[in-house]
């Protein structure tokens, strides 16, 4: 099972009513599943801040939502996350591919990855896993924390040193 | 644009005439912040309310959510044509899921409501026909046109446009702290 289908399953164990995103070269995969899948709605949205702002909807109801994006996109939507997502409350998932770390040194992603750890870092909680070896619950364990903590919570997926080059 | 300034609706009259529109079917209403939700307190206080302290703009997308989560409800967002401007991709997002359950009501006075003076870069522009281009010339409309009987056979997703007056008074305070309007809100929802 690749990573890409592996974050789909850990996403469909925690059973989101929705997830809206924006592509990422390692989300593709995981994008695709979750667009033809008939157990959640996915909503490609034009701009990352529409994402948090599409997830806090629904969390609004009561339902599960969770948000797939870019370093970069999350950079773009940091005001809809402090504003709503904090503010409010509201526990939905952010999930992000940390691209620029040293597994990783595209010379477009380096301050993507600097400016990630010196906005979002110290702004939200962010746990942060290895895209090639992350634990199947992954996800459903995301959401029962923010749940618990009653604010949104990223989950952060970097390439590893060590592992092998597939995305 | 129609009307002159000077029979133009205010804000507070144009909101609280759209959620007539829905007669006995009382609409999720996702407000924009600052004058959108003070107004839309002001016209028509419920708990299906939804007032929005978010970034400017993000009413709509935050609406669509809401519209996906609870597809058996009708939701109203409630923007500002500055604050339209800011998330103008959120139509296109709007377009594509097409949901039949979501209206957007755009309330364009020219100016930064909250500022009373500067104008916004749209307001050259006729809201109706934008709504026309992104979600089709049978889902878009101008407020004045419709009425109940019009609006319950209108098709979703719908876009409202509806030029209000500008002015300098401001809307009461909410008085609601974001986590009250969330729990009040959860609980209407779920009734």
């Amino acid at each position: 099972m690749t990573s890409g289908e592996r974050l789909y399953q850990s996403l469909l164990a925690a059973g989101p009513r929705l997830v809206a995103g924006l592509p990422d070269g390692m989300l593709a995969e995981t994008i695709g599943l979750c667009a033809a899948s008939d157990q959640m709605t996915y909503v490609d949205c034009a701009r990352e801040e529409e994402c948090i702002g599409v997830a806090c909807g629904a969390a609004m109801a009561g339902e599960r939502a969770a948000v797939m994006v870019q370093n970069a996109g999350l950079l773009n939507a940091l005001g809809a996350y402090a504003t709503m997502a904090i503010r409010y409350q509201l526990p939905i998932v952010v999930i992000v591919t940390n691209r620029g770390v040293l597994a990783d040194p595209n010379g477009y992603d380096i301050e993507k990855r600097d400016a990630f750890e010196a906005s979002v870092a110290s702004l939200a909680t962010v746990f942060r896993f290895p895209f090639e070896t992350f634990p199947e619950d992954v996800i459903p364990a995301a959401f029962k924390w923010a749940e618990a903590a009653r604010r949104p919570v990223v989950i952060a997926f970097e390439k590893s040193l060590g592992a092998p080059v597939s995305q | 644009m129609s009307g002159t300034a000077s029979n133009l609706p205010s804000q507070k009259d144009a909101i609280a005439r759209a959620i007539e529109l829905y007669a006995d079917t009382r609409p999720l209403a996702v407000a924009d912040i600052g004058s959108q939700s003070g107004w839309l307190k002001a016209a028509s206080h419920d708990a299906r309310n939804l007032y929005v302290s978010g970034p400017m703009g993000l009413s709509t997308s935050i609406a669509l959510g809401l519209a996906v989560a609870r597809p058996r409800q009708q939701v109203l967002a409630i923007i500002g044509d500055g604050s339209m401007a800011m998330n103008f991709s959120s139509l296109l997002t709007i377009a594509s899921v097409r949901p039949g359950n979501l209206a957007v009501l755009v309330l364009a006075n020219n100016v930064y409501e909250f500022t009373a003076s500067v104008p916004v870069p749209t307001r050259d522009l006729d809201w109706r026909t934008i709504g026309a281009s992104i979600f089709g010339e049978a889902n878009s409309y101008r407020l004045d046109d419709l009425t109940p009987e019009i609006w319950a056979k209108a098709e979703k997703p719908a876009f409202v446009a509806a030029p209000i007056a500008g002015s300098t008074s401001k809307p009461p305070p909410l008085g609601m702290s974001p986590a009250q309007i969330r729990a009040e809100f959860l609980k209407a929802v779920a009734d």
